[in-house]
Order: C-alpha cells, then sequence, then structure tokens
C-alpha cells in the first residue's frame, strides 16, 4: 500500500510535530473539541462556514495525496487514493472507499467517519445538518490530486452521513467544469522573529516530564481497524494544525465588520475549555496516567506540571509553566500552533490569536483546583456545569502572543474574587 | 423576561453569543440585561435558543 516511512508523523523542535513529505503540522484534538468547534462556525448559515470547512479539508487532502506522488513515489490515480485512505485511517478520521472515483468523479464511501459518527457524544440532540464536511473536502483534495488536476476540481454533494442517520457516509464527487481557486496551505507556518527556545521544564515538582514522554512514546496513537483512536475516553483525531487554523480564523475574518468578532473569540476560547474538560480530564482519570503520571504527583501543583507534561506530546508547541500558585498558573508556550498558523496565512497579527491555549489553560486548572479531578470525578455534563459556574473558577488572559511577534505566547490564569 | 432571565452565568453567556451569532445581533450584548424585553424579542430569541441547541 504505502511505504511505512511514509507521510509518517516526525518530533520536531519546539514541541512540533510535522508529516513527513508534506511539512504539515499535526495536533491532537478531541471529539468534543471538535464539535464545539464545528458547532459554533455552523450557527448561522449566512456565515458560509460550511463551505470553509470543507475547502480547508480539501487542501489538506491535496497536500496529502500530493505528497505520497512526490514523496512515497506512489503512482496510478487509484493508488494514490487508496494511500491517502490509509493516512487517513491512521490519523483517526475514519475510513473512505475511492473505488468508484475516476477522472470525473464518482461516489466515495465512508463506512466510519470521525465526524459522522463520533461527535454524537456532545450532542444534546439529532444533528440537524451532517458533520462529515471535513471528510468530503479531504475526498475531494484526494481525487484532485491522484488526477493531477488542480486541487478545486471536484465538488462533493452529500448523500449520506452518520450523523443524519444513515449506516455510512456517502458524497458524490463531481468535477466541476472549471476548478475552483483554492489558497494554498502555509505547511508548517512560522515562528516570530523574536522567537525563542524554550527553557527545560520547572525542576521544583516530584513530575519528570522526560519520563513521562518516554512512557507515552510506547503507546499506539494511530487509528484501529475503523480508522478511529479512541483513547483516555474520549475519540482522538491526529489532525492538521492548518485546518483548524483556517476554519477558525476564516470565521472571524467573515464577523470582522459585522459587532460579532470579538465575542464569537470567546466561543473559540470556550471550545478549548471544553477540549480541556474532556482531554485533559480524561487524560488524567486514565489508567495510563495512573500508572505513569500519578505516582509523581505528591502536590496539586505536580498534577499541573503532569497534564502540561503531556499536552507537551500533542504537538501543540513546547509548554512551560512559568509561576503556579492555587491562585494563579502562568504558561509559555513556545511555537504554539496557533501562532505559527496566523503569522504563516496572515503575518504579523494585531491581536492575541490563541483561542485554544486560552481555554486550555484555564481548564487545567479549573479541573484541577475547582473540579478536583485527582478525586476522579465523573466527566460529565454536570461536572463540567459546576466548574464553568463556580464562583471561585479560573479565568485565563492571553498577556502575550507569539503571533503578535512576541518570542512566546504567554497565558495568565487566575482565580475569579 | 429579560437577558439575566434567559441567559444566567457563564453558560448562559456562552449561549446569549450563539443566539447573537444566530440573530446576527451584536446589540444584545449592550442591552440592559435587567431589563425588561419586548414580546417581539423574547419570540426571537426563544427560537434561536431552540436552533442553537440543537446538534
Amino acid at each position: 500500500m504505502i511505504p511505512n516511512s511514509a507521510l509518517t508523523i516526525e518530533a520536531k523542535e519546539y514541541g512540533r510535530r510535522l508529516m513527513s513529505g508534506c511539512d504539515e503540522p499535526m495536533i491532537f484534538h478531541c471529539n468534543y473539541y471538535n464539535y464545539w468547534l464545528q458547532k459554533n462556525l455552523l450557527i448561522n448559515a449566512e456565515f458560509g462556514m460550511a463551505s470553509a470547512i470543507r475547502d480547508a479539508a480539501t487542501v489538506q487532502g491535496y497536500q496529502t495525496a500530493h505528497a505520497l506522488v512526490d514523496k512515497a513515489a506512489v503512482t496510478t490515480a487509484e493508488a494514490v487514493m487508496a494511500a491517502a485512505a490509509v493516512v487517513y485511517a491512521r490519523q483517526g478520521f475514519g475510513t473512505l472507499n475511492f473505488t468508484n472515483t475516476t477522472a470525473q468523479g464518482g461516489l466515495v464511501t465512508a463506512p466510519s467517519s470521525h465526524y459522522g459518527q463520533c461527535l454524537f457524544s456532545s450532542c444534546k440532540g439529532d444533528f440537524t445538518q451532517a458533520q462529515n464536511l471535513f471528510d468530503r473536502g479531504f475526498a475531494a483534495g484526494v481525487a484532485a490530486a491522484a488526477f493531477d488536476l488542480p486541487a478545486g476540481s471536484f465538488s462533493s454533494e452529500l448523500e449520506a452521513c452518520h450523523s443524519l442517520g444513515n449506516k455510512e457516509g456517502l458524497f458524490r464527487l463531481k468535477r466541476r467544469p472549471v476548478p475552483q481557486n483554492f489558497f494554498s496551505a502555509c505547511g508548517p507556518g512560522l515562528g516570530s522573529a523574536k522567537r525563542k527556545s524554550p527553557p527545560p521544564p520547572w525542576t521544583e515538582t516530584n513530575v519528570d516530564e522526560a519520563a513521562i514522554h518516554q512512557a507515552l512514546a510506547g503507546l499506539d496513537f494511530s487509528g484501529n481497524e475503523e480508522g478511529l483512536i479512541p483513547r483516555f475516553g474520549v475519540m482522538l483525531t491526529d489532525h492538521f494544525a492548518n485546518f483548524y487554523n483556517r476554519i477558525s480564523f476564516h470565521f472571524l475574518e467573515v464577523l470582522e465588520d459585522t459587532g460579532l468578532r470579538e465575542v464569537a473569540e470567546e466561543l473559540l476560547v470556550e471550545a478549548g475549555h471544553r477540549c480541556a474538560f474532556n482531554t485533559f480530564g480524561g487524560i488524567m482519570i486514565s489508567p495510563e496516567w495512573q500508572a505513569v503520571v500519578q505516582p509523581m504527583c505528591k502536590t496539586p501543583e505536580d498534577w499541573v506540571h503532569g497534564i502540561v507534561a503531556v499536552i507537551n506530546t500533542f504537538g501543540w508547541g513546547t509548554w512551560r509553566v512559568h509561576a503556579l500558585t492555587p491562585e494563579r498558573l502562568v504558561v509559555h508556550i513556545y511555537d504554539d500552533y496557533e501562532s505559527r498558523g496566523y503569522i504563516g496565512m496572515y503575518g504579523t497579527a494585531s491581536h492575541p490569536v490563541n483561542f485554544l491555549a486560552t481555554g486550555g489553560a484555564a481548564g487545567i486548572m479549573n479541573l484541577i483546583y475547582t473540579g478536583h479531578i485527582s478525586q476522579a470525578p465523573v466527566l460529565d455534563n454536570d461536572f463540567y456545569l459546576r466548574i464553568f459556574e463556580a464562583k471561585d473558577g479560573y479565568h485565563a488572559t492571553p498577556t502575550q502572543s507569539m503571533a503578535m511577534g512576541a518570542p512566546f505566547t504567554e497565558i495568565v490564569v487566575e482565580r475569579q474574587k | 423576561m429579560t437577558l439575566d432571565d434567559f441567559f444566567p452565568g457563564n453558560m448562559g453567556r456562552m449561549l446569549l453569543i450563539r443566539v447573537m451569532l444566530r440573530l446576527r445581533r451584536p446589540d444584545l450584548a449592550k442591552m440592559n440585561k435587567k431589563s425588561r424585553l419586548d414580546d417581539s424579542l423574547i419570540k426571537q430569541i426563544k427560537n434561536a435558543i431552540y436552533d442553537v441547541n440543537k446538534g
């Protein structure tokens, strides 16, 4: 199918992870973050975000398939599509079958799908619109590259999606008479001109970050036979950072002159808080945590250092605890993926763009000090409400952002009075 | 009904933002949260809450 070395994910400096062959930064995110982010973006059809999500996915599919041709010497269109489906499954997106796809298009099936099936766990009721936008866009991009066509050569029309109650995803690729113009991917993005190397991890803790990384390196985080990654009580995706950046920043661009941009940023931060609650929370009650990290944790502060050590394997950049008391956490993030993506796509920012990091940092403190995650509570909606509504819960503020030219991003988390 | 009645607490704040986006009504953020809302706006808000709470 594909050589084992093709498009592997390689660890790079500053905690980044790049897909070899296309230099795409890869990051872990869970089904809860994917749900809340997509829910927010699709809240009003007038914003046109459904097509923006598909288009962002198309670019990633195109990049992936092109890398298979250019770097892994996969030659025929059929082989390229089959190999791209292998990569897709490995990253936790589900399974795709391109058997009926030709240069004119065809019906693609998705027997399993992260976006189609795994967002239900966050959803209160039935979905009113198909959630498999990523799948459809990615497949269109793969087909375009496989047939050596421009990225925007295919549209993908929905025929079925698990999220609408169907047994599998079905979408029809159709060749456009004129290819749609597409933005190009920004690859690994850019750091700021003042970018600095991260200092070593905090030493006044019982937590050994290197030992945690060594233990996690032995775990398999690739998709199972369904192309899904069930880990830590959530469904993970080993996703494209540029996809998240593109759709998040585009959403804010669309809202620029509506008077809604600033409040929409709060929703992006809250999606990060949800991510922390479910992924960090799931990790901190997992058997893996109990086996590897918890024995090192003698104090609540150790729990903070422990989860930060784990975060540093996600591809989100290097997080360093700069100051920590039960009242306040200051975290410095070197090469955070949101800043790198922003600078790579738009240049220097006029405002912080570290929404995920802000919500995530608040989530750490809320889980550990407000929610007492060390007592292994059930991570349900009631628990989320309790910590999110707590009068003495934590609020995070980005006080500097690498996207604005700073050497690193700084998030200050403080207990509300 | 007031905005505070519809959108209590931090979760209420998030729901209010979703409703603002749904209705394209940035002005809701500037309204007095304790003022009585007119019937027409109450109906709009109720419908928007129903919509944004769906999947």
